[in-house]
Formats: structure tokens, sequence, C-alpha cells
């Protein structure tokens, strides 16, 4: 079947299997900073926004999203780097698979609750999983994001 | 997931002749279905319905059935109604990602053993509706194992007058239980569920009825009560715990549960 | 010694992060080719199998499918995947395709198809026959069981190792230094207990991936998710018979190895498509499949016996271990190894030690590298029972510890003794702060060894515990790296490594060290890594050994890249080389009448110069004379709940010793996610099977790894510290950060509760069990 997506500002066609995920149709269009990491809805390197929320790209029917709009952190190289910037300066960013996925949640995340604490913080990103850095680092550079971009 | 054809529904009646008629598979978020690894013919999305809504009506609140795990959280209505009691039972479903896909309606259809949503519907009395083939007890739905089709448009928890609390154990935050129980006492008394035994939520009657009327029972009372609970419900072994430790655990869970409701 | 330092000891960013976090193709699944032919692996369902036949064609016949490949179309070659140096001190048990599967996910065939779909199609239409053999599935019953897993001829070790595969032992050691049984005896105070750990699974975000494709020189080329190219192409080269100088392998950027990528994976399966089709081929691994299919830790019992004087003296220590290694041997007698030798040694003063046990087959999933590598799972036995000892002796177990571990100037006899599946070296600690460490964890975590248990309310209690931990930096002779610079017009360095930067940073601190050794910045240093092409020889990142060993090798070749430069410039100004000196911006002689700017230089050297003209270019290799051990003492505080039996840790403290940290960030962060990875196996991590070695906990619904707001805090500080061995200073720091959490957590829960737990993971179930089991009737 066909459908149509927004995706970072572009309206695109796509082929699909009605039982397309979302993850797998995207990849496929080379989007590849949407990675796969567990095909159970468990670790969120998947994660993209769908009409501006977050959710996870390979639990997601392609089929759903039809007439929907996609953001992944190509449509958000600005904020991007902005926040790349603080996760680099903090040595967070590791191996980089949780990276993109990880930064658009945060991102998604300033913009639903503007100045989180840390609990709050941690619970937004509890579906971001890393294996590398333990998290501590992720939290500081959050954090000094979170100061030194608030208006 | 293996699909031949998607729909999405742009009425119930039509969700309800794909549903009933043509063997159509609801679709709510996707998110836990898919894990089954069905061959479905027929998909059915219900996301174009105006169903994702919760809002107040006379003494219920009225739950849409594509209202997300993340709008239960989050939700106003329900904060107002209930305090803590939904936001800290949908605070363990993996992360923020995963509530937005998720659908109360599947979860409910699903009657998921894991799941922490039905224990706490179970224990407020909630009751689903079917569209188009009436309202069933949150108990009796739970309970039924038929495999029939069915849409359900809402749930409707009653909202006033009621306190309660969840409490859970599990190993990592977003783990699925190990177990989980929620206890809600409104003006006919209490009432206590216990989930993830490993099998879907049920309701510890016996237990409920020992707590009697009253919103602050004494320490003894609770003690019992959630004793009698461990003794009259039935729990299984899995990867994550034994029946004995879910036995064990389900004394402290309760008890905790019924003392947090009392405040 | 402790010089100010100007590119080393600073926080740098790594250079590839902000490519990363903007999503820009990077891993193996980004850079293969679109019209790569999808290769998907038919695995055994049974544990242990005989294939009676397979009959494809149905599946060959569907359309879109390149081939079918199964053991009809292999030459039967044993080899190791185990990522080691050569000759491994691992079996070569492993065939690329068998008549015999061993294991539940073992390779049957593979399926090469235009699309995922298709060849997941494929894939069940091949009929295979199987006669289900019995499986041997518990690791203590494994020895000499009547069922033999490994019963072929042609597997062999690469010398003496233990093999007995007939008794279903993949390898064997014992070593005594003194006599244990008699200190034993004398001891006025002995603690024997036995301790079991689990399978862990890596869990790198990057699933397993592979793609090859022939290139315009017909050679072999694999772009492999691995942390170990070099080993990779000999390996691979071994198993489909092909000379080395017909293979390349590259790494891209991975996700995450942890050691789970320290092995040949799935590599064969993609070249042996691309060899038989001509066609590129990738091999992407489901989540499924790296839990069932890829490598997982050694699941071990552990026999502790600790023998001591009532003033708390240790004299006497004995362990003895039983691995297991599942279906094939990679690692096996490494691992186990380094089970006693980065542990028995904190305890260097005893007067006799001894180290023993054997690694048997089981039909479960291989084991192989992972963090820690043995060491963390028999520090969890040592820590637990030296513990165990200071309760006995009524004794603070950081006092107890304080008396008897090693310090700098001191050696350990285990050192020489005990190498890496052979002996050892000689070694004076040249660096060890551990007192430091142990006084400064005891002081932010507020250690009071008379209030180790405060009750919190409702059944909980708040408790603390404690454990040390070492490890080693790299394999003294046996790991060996080299580096190449290279001056280029515009006065910046190529630098070439075949250090493997796993998301570690090894790229960049690589470029520190090198910055720093020439006096220029780390912004005049571009780094290519990994390529086996176009970078010098390394063995990989393992054994810690990148900053140290590869390290090392920059160091020289930096060293050697500015005599260079200082013979090129007096040839230019007519001069002995001595009287040229090099400041990383100038090269000018003593008297200063002759001076050339590096950049006009690099200019002169490559365009201006005539007949002399040249590149000016240097290499260095290094293999250490010893592996001087980081060090850390790790403090928990937990709070069990006696109610549900659940734990929650509030706060781990880390105090590590690692030499000089090249970067400060990057050492840190290494420290923190290994601690999180250590607590995942101390608290929740478990590889679990059914009653048929179907693995139960095969994704991460089930398996579950630390999310974020699972741990409350984590306090870690570098201690300083200097080794005269280690570039600037520095000795490693990639694993000792795992080796803790284990014994920490079960210590503070005995403090808390009376109830010593030996097994793991501590969860709520095990937890309850035990705080009940020990409740006084």
């Amino acid at each position: 079947m066909r459908i149509q997506l927004n995706i970072n500002g572009l309206e695109k066609q796509f082929d699909i299997e009605p039982g397309d995920m979302l993850v797998d149709t995207l990849r496929r269009a080379g989007y590849t900073e949407v990675k796969k990491g567990c095909d159970t809805g468990s670790c969120g390197v998947c994660t993209v926004l769908l009409d501006g929320t977050p959710i996870l790209s390979c639990s997601y029917l392609s089929a759903k999203a039809d007439g929907h709009s996609i953001t992944t952190i190509r449509g958000l190289e600005k904020e991007a780097a902005e926040f790349g910037e603080f996760l680099v300066a903090e040595g967070a960013d590791q191996c980089g698979f949780c990276a993109p996925g990880f930064a658009l949640t945060v991102i998604a995340m300033k913009r639903e609750l503007g100045s989180p604490g840390e609990e709050e913080i941690k619970h937004y990103l509890a579906g971001n999983l890393c294996r590398c850095s333990g998290y501590e680092s992720q939290m500081r550079a959050i954090k000094k994001y979170l100061e030194a971009t608030h208006a | 997931m293996e699909i031949s054809t998607f729909v999405r529904a742009a009425s119930l009646d039509e969700a309800y002749t794909l549903v009933h008629e043509q063997k159509g598979f609801p679709v709510g978020g996707g998110a836990w279905s898919r894990l089954n690894a069905r061959r479905v013919d027929l998909a059915v999305d219900l996301s174009a319905l105006g169903l994702r809504y919760i809002r107040k009506k006379g003494s219920m609140i009225e739950i849409g059935a594509m209202s997300t795990a993340r709008d239960i959280e989050t939700s106003r209505e329900l904060q107002a109604a209930f305090g803590r009691l939904f936001s800290d039972t949908a605070a363990h479903i993996v992360g923020v990602q995963m509530k937005n896909i998720v659908t109360v309606g599947g979860t409910v259809a699903g009657r998921y053993g894991f799941s922490d949503l039905n224990t706490t519907l179970l224990a407020t009395g909630a009751e689903v509706v079917l569209y188009k083939e009436g309202t069933v007890g949150f108990d009796e739905f739970l309970s039924n194992r038929s495999n029939g089709p069915i849409l359900i448009e809402k749930i409707l928890v009653p909202a006033a007058g009621l306190s309660g609390a969840f409490t859970t154990v599990r190993t990592t935050v977003n783990d699925f239980p190990i177990l989980n129980t929620a206890a809600v006492h409104s003006d006919t008394g209490w009432r206590i569920a216990v989930g993830a035994r490993p099998g879907a939520a049920r309701l510890a009657v016996e237990a409920a009825k020992t707590l009697g009327a009253e919103k602050s029972p004494d320490s003894l009372l609770i003690g019992k009560a959630a004793e009698q609970a461990a003794a009259e419900l039935s729990f299984g072994s899995d990867i994550r715990g034994s029946g004995e430790y879910r036995t064990a655990v389900c004394t402290t869970l309760v008890k905790r549960a019924v003392q947090e409701a009392a405040q | 010694m402790h010089r100010e330092f100007k590119e080393v000891k600073k926080a740098r960013g790594k250079i590839e992060g902000q490519g990363l976090v903007a999503g820009r193709p990077a891993y193996s699944d980004d850079l293969a080719p679109r019209d790569a032919l999808v290769v998907k692996i038919l695995r055994s369902p049974h544990a242990h199998a005989r294939i009676i036949s397979i009959d494809s064609e149905a599946a060959e016949q569907l359309t879109g499918v390149a081939c079918v490949l199964s053991y009809k179309d292999v030459k039967r070659i044993p080899f190791t995947r185990a990522g080691q140096g050569h000759p491994e001190p691992s079996p070569h048990d492993k065939f690329i395709f068998d008549q015999y599967v061993r294991y539940v996910g073992d390779e049957v065939a593979a399926v090469a198809a235009v699309d995922e779909a298709t060849a997941i199609r494929a894939l069940e239409l091949i009929k295979v026959e199987y006669e289900v053999l019995d499986a041997v599935l518990d690791f203590e019953a494994a020895m000499d069981n009547p069922t033999v897993i490994h019963p072929e001829p042609e597997i062999h070790d690469m010398f003496p190792i233990g093999f007995e595969p007939k008794r279903n032992i993949a390898a064997a050691y014992d070593m005594e230094i003194g006599d244990v049984e008699k200190i034993l005896a004398e001891s006025e105070i002995t603690v024997k207990s036995s301790y079991y750990t689990q399978a862990q699974a890596h869990v790198a975000l990057e699933p397993h991936t592979a793609y090859s494709y022939l290139d315009l020189h017909g050679r072999l080329n694999v772009v492999t998710s691995t942390q170990n190219p070099f080993h990779t192409r000999r390996l691979l080269g071994q198993a489909l018979e092909m000379p080395l100088r017909s293979i390349r392998i590259r790494k891209p950027r991975i996700g995450g190895g942890f050691g789970g990528k320290q092995h040949v994976h799935v590599e064969p399966y993609a070249a042996l498509v691309t060899l038989r089709t001509g066609k590129p081929a990738k091999v992407v691994m489901t989540r499924r499949e790296v839990f069932e299919a890829s490598f997982a830790r050694h699941q071990m019992r552990i026999d502790m016996q600790v023998g001591a004087s009532r003033d708390g003296r240790i004299r006497a220590l004995d362990m003895h271990v039983l691995s297991n290694t599942g279906a094939y041997g990679e690692h096996a007698l490494t691992v186990f190894m380094v089970g006693g030798s980065k542990t028995l040694p904190l305890y260097n003063k005893v007067e006799a030690v001894r180290f023993g046990g054997k690694i048997v087959y089981t039909n479960k999933i291989p084991a192989g590298a992972y963090r820690g590598y043995g060491a963390i799972q028999g520090n969890f036995a040592l820590e637990s029972a030296i513990s165990e000892l200071a309760h006995e002796l009524k004794m603070d177990p950081a006092e107890l510890r304080r008396k008897n571990m090693i310090a700098e100037g001191e050696t350990s006899e285990i050192f020489k003794i005990m190498g890496e599946g052979s002996e050892g070296v000689e070694m004076t600690i040249e660096s060890c702060k551990l007192d430091y460490c142990v006084d400064r964890g005891s002081q932010l975590i507020k250690w009071d060894p008379k209030k180790l248990a405060v009750p919190s309310g409702d059944g909980k209690i708040r408790a603390k515990g404690m454990a040390l931990a070492m490890q080693g930096s790299g394999i003294p002779l046996i790991d060996m790296g080299s580096a190449h610079i290279e001056l280029q017009d515009d006065g910046f360095f190529k630098l070439h490594i075949g250090a493997t930067d796993l998301g570690t940073g090894s790229d960049t601190i690589l470029a520190q060290i090198a910055a720093e050794e020439l006096g220029v910045s780390s912004d005049d240093i571009i780094v290519y890594a990994s390529d086996t092409d176009r970078t010098p020889y390394d063995v990989g990142a393992y054994a810690s050994s990148t900053t140290y060993v590869s390290g090392n090798a920059v160091i020289r070749a930096a060293k050697n890249m500015k005599q260079v430069l200082r013979a090129a410039a007096a040839e230019k100004f007519g001069v002995a080389a001595e009287e040229v000196e090099f400041d990383g911006k100038e090269l000018r002689t003593g008297d200063g009448k002759h001076s050339v700017g590096l950049k006009e230089f690099s200019f002169d050297t490559l365009y201006h110069e005539g007949a002399n003209m040249k590149t000016l270019a240097a290499e260095g290799s290094f293999s250490g004379e010893k592996s001087p051990p980081p060090y850390m003492a790790g403090f928990v505080e937990i709070e069990v709940d006696t109610g549900t039996g659940k734990v929650e840790v509030l706060d781990y403290v880390a105090i590590v010793d690692c030499g000089t940290p090249i970067n400060t960030n990057l050492a840190k962060v290494q420290v923190e996610g290994g601690l999180l990875q250590g607590i995942g196996m101390a608290m929740y991590e478990d590889v679990q099977y059914s009653s048929k070695g179907q693995m139960l906990t095969n994704n991460l619904m089930h398996y579950k790894i630390p999310s974020r707001e699972d741990v409350k805090k984590l306090t870690v500080e570098l201690a300083e510290s200097y080794d005269p061995s280690g570039p600037f200073g520095a000795k490693s720091v990639g694993e000792i950060g795992i080796d803790t959490p284990l014994a920490a957590i079960a210590n503070a829960i005995y403090n808390a509760t009376g109830a010593r737990i030996r097994e793991l993971p501590l969860t709520p179930p095990r937890v309850l069990a035990a705080i009940k089991a020990a409740r006084p009737h």
C-alpha cells in the first residue's frame, strides 16, 4: 500500500507492506539515523517524533503513521548540535548508537517539561537505554544544557 | 507482524462491522500485539475515531479506548479524582515513547498479566464499554477467556469519593512487574486487586470484606486482610519469580497499598 | 614526573561525537551497499543434534534467493573465533557449518536474498531433519558426562591447555605457591565457601553486523562491527583457506563491544555469500540472535578457602574454579586464568596461594570475552570471602583489607606464574594507590564499621558494603600495537593506528598522546584507524590494552617523528641533526642562525625542494614487558526492603587508580559505565534457559539492563597516580570499573540482614529467600 509521510518537513510517499514497522520504512528510505537495537520496544534507539511526540518507530506500524509528520534527528540539526556540544563536553558521547534517539527525546522533553528536575529527567528518559556511559555523564550534560538554553 | 490488509476505520460503525463481521483485528497502539508475531488478514486502525479522551461525566470518568498510557500518566482529571494512583500505575511502562503508543483499549483487550493498568482499573471498579455490545464489569471482562471479536469504545471509572494506591515489586524500574497490587476505597467499601500473578489481575474479595467499610482500618485488620489476599488468590512461577515468592510478597504489597490508600 | 601536560589529562571532546549525535551514517548497517544481498541464518532449535539431511531446494527456487549454503558448501576446517593473538590459547573447535549442532542457535544454513522478507521466507522453506541427541545443560554435570559434545577428531589446541574434549573439558590449569593445605591447617580462622556467578549478556546496543564485497582487485573486503580487525583477518583467512593478502577488514564506528565483539561472529557468512555470488552481502543480527547466538559471559562456580591468623593476617588463599564455556571454547582458558591472576595478587602477603580448576563444555551459548574477563567473577568470590573473614574475625572489613592488600613497590609471585594461557612476567608494582582509594572511598561513603546498617522504617534497612579490585593493562609480550605518523602539507600530521575505538574514544586519546609527545595541538593530528589495508598492526581493543600498549606505540612513533623532522631540517640547514631543536611550532638551531616554521617546512619538503622532496614519516611499535594493574576501591550504600527483597543502590563510590588519565572525562565515563554494567550483573541480569536448553531471556523485555532510574547516584574519582612504564604515566581504565559491585552489594546485603548470598543476580526473590533463611526462628 502507499502512504504519505511528512519527514523532517518534506512530503514523501512510500510503498509499504501493511505490516511494516516505521523503523524499517525509514531506514530503507535512507534515514539511517533511526537505529534498530532490540525489536521489542525496550531500548529507545529507534525513537522518532510523531507529530512532535516521541514514539518508538520499531513498535509503530508505518500504515498508522500515514498522513502524519515524522521528525528524525536530522530534522533538528541545530538543536542536535546545540545539545551535542554538551554531550561531547562531558565525554558522554561514547559509542553513539543511543545518541540520535536519546538527543531527540531530550529535545522533546525540553519542549514538553521546560525545566525538569533530576528525577523528572530520569523518568522522562527512562526508555532510552545506554550501555556505555552509566548515564551519569549524560545527566551532567542535560543539566548544563537545560540551564544554558533556558530562555 | 504480517498484515494482508490495513484499513483506517472512518467511523465506529465501520470499525464494528470490520471487527465483528470480517474478523478484523483492532489495532490500538500496535506495540504489544505485534510481539505475538501474528499473521493478521485484516487490521483495523482505530486512530481516526475520536476515541482519545479522558473526561469527567457526572460521577464517572470516561477514558476513550485510544487514550495512551502517557495520557493516563499525565491526566489532570485522573489526578484530581485519584491523586497519584494512575500516575504511579503508568510510571513503570518502559518509557515515555512506549507510553505514547500503548493504548488503554489495547491493554484492556489484551488482558495481559503483566499489565499494571489492568490491576488498577480492576480495583477502581471500572467498566468496559463495548461498542454496540453493552457494558461489562472489569472483573468479568478480565476473567473471560473468550477470543471472540471485541471493539472497546471506552472505560468508565467511578470517580466520586475514591482513594487508592498502587504498589509493585520489579527488578529494574521499568521491567514487567513480578507482582502488582492496587487498593481502592469508595463508599461501597474496599476493592483489592492483585496482578502479574503472573496471570491477569483478580480481586481479593475476602480480603476486601475483612477490611469492612472504614477508610482507615487499624493496622491489625490491614495485616489480616493482606494475609487473606495472599491466601485466597493463586500464584504461579515464571522467570521473574516463583509462586512462593509472589505469595509472600502479596501480603507486603497489599498491606502497603491499603495503608497508603487509607491516608 | 608530575609535569604540566598540554594535551594529556585534558577533557578533550571526542572527534566523532557531534557526527554521531547528528546521526550521520557511521555503523556497518548504515554503510552497507543498498543492493547488498541480505543473509539470514537458519539456527538449530535443538541444544544438541546431528543433521541427518538438509533439503534447501524449495528455498533455492524462491524468487529473489541468490543461494543457500550449509555444511555441504564449505570445507570443514576447525578454527577458533576467539579474537586473541597467535597462537590462540583457545581450542580450534568450531566450524563455519558442521553436521552437528551444539546449542540452540548454532548455525545450520545461510540464505542470501534480495531483501530481508524474502530471506526470512526462504529460511522457513529449508527442511532439516535432525537426530536429537542428549544435551548437557548443567555445567556441574558436564565433566565426564556420557554425552560428549566434541567427539570429532579434527579439533585441536594450539599448545597444551589441558584440552580433553572426550571428558567435555575445554581447558584446565593448576598452580600453587607454598603449601596451602598446611597453612590452612595452621590458620586460626578459616573461611570456606562456594560462589556462583551467572552468564551475562553484553547488550551492546548495536547488534553484530558485517557486510562484504569484492573490490576492484577482486579482494574480499569485510566491514564489520569488531574489536579485533587484524585477528579477524587471520582467523577468517584460516577458516576460508584464503591468503591474508586477499582479505581486507575494516572497522567503522561500532555501537559498543564490551568483549562481545572480540570474536569472529557473522563475518564468515557474509564472506561466503560474497565469494559464492560475487555480490555484496550483509548479515545483521536481530537482538534475539545476539542473545541466543553470539556470546555470553562464562558462568562459574568458585570454591574459596581463606586462612588467617586471629590478628587479621591473611595467610592462605585457595581459589578453585569450574567455568562453563558453552558449546565452543573461545576464551575458555584465558578468562578462567584471569579469574585468579587479576584478583589473588590483591593480597600478596599470603604464605601460600593456590589456583586451579577446569573449563567445561555444555550445550549452551558459547561463552567468550566480556569486560572483566574472569576478574569480575573471581572478585565476587574473593571479596565476598574476605568480608566473610572480617565477620569471623569481628574486624572492620576495610581495616582487614588495609592490613593485607598490596602496596606500591611490592610484588606477587603470581605475576610471574600466571599469564594468559601460559606463563606471565615478573613485575614490581610501581604505582598503587589502593591505600588512598580505600581512605577516600571510606570518607565519601561515610564508612563507620560500627554503623554499617541502619533501619530506615517500614521494614527497610540501609547498609554499606565494599570491595577492592585490580585488573591489567594489556597482556605483556603478547599484545602489540603500532602507529604511523606522517607530516602533511599545511603542517598537520596523519596518525594511522591499528587500535580499535569501540566508542571508548581511543582515536581521540591516542591523538592526544601523539600531540603531547610532538608538542603540537590535538587539532593538528588527524586519525585513521582499524583498517587492515591502511593502518599498521594492532591486536585490537581488549585486555585494557589500548591506552597502555597502543599509547606507548604512539609515543615511540612520535619520538621517531621528531628525530625525522630534526634530521630533515638539519639537512636543509646544512648542520648536524643534534644541533636542531623542535618545539612543536618551529625547527631551529640552538644558536638561532637557522629556523623554519613547521607549516612552511611541510610545504618545502613536499612541494619545493626538487630532488630532496620527501614524505617525512615515522613508525613506532610496542609490546609491554609488564601489565601494571589499575586498582580501585568500591563502596556501596543500599537500601534493602525486607518485605519484598528489593535492593536499591543509593550511592556507589568508586575511587580508581588508573595512572594518568589521558582524558579525564573519558576515563571517568569508562568507570561509570563499567559500574552500571557490574551493578547490572550483580542485581538484574540473568541468562536463563528452559529445560531443553532454549534461552528464555532472549530479548530486552525479559533480560533487564539497568535504566537510568535504577541507580540513584554514582560518585567516581580518579586517584593521583603515575606509572613510569605507561604512556605519560597511564595504566588502563576500560575494565576496572566493572569488577567490584558484585561483592560490594552482596557484602552490604549481609551487613543489612545477616543473609550471606553467594549466587547472582541479587533479585528480590533471591534476596527475600535469603533473608528468611537467615532469620533466627
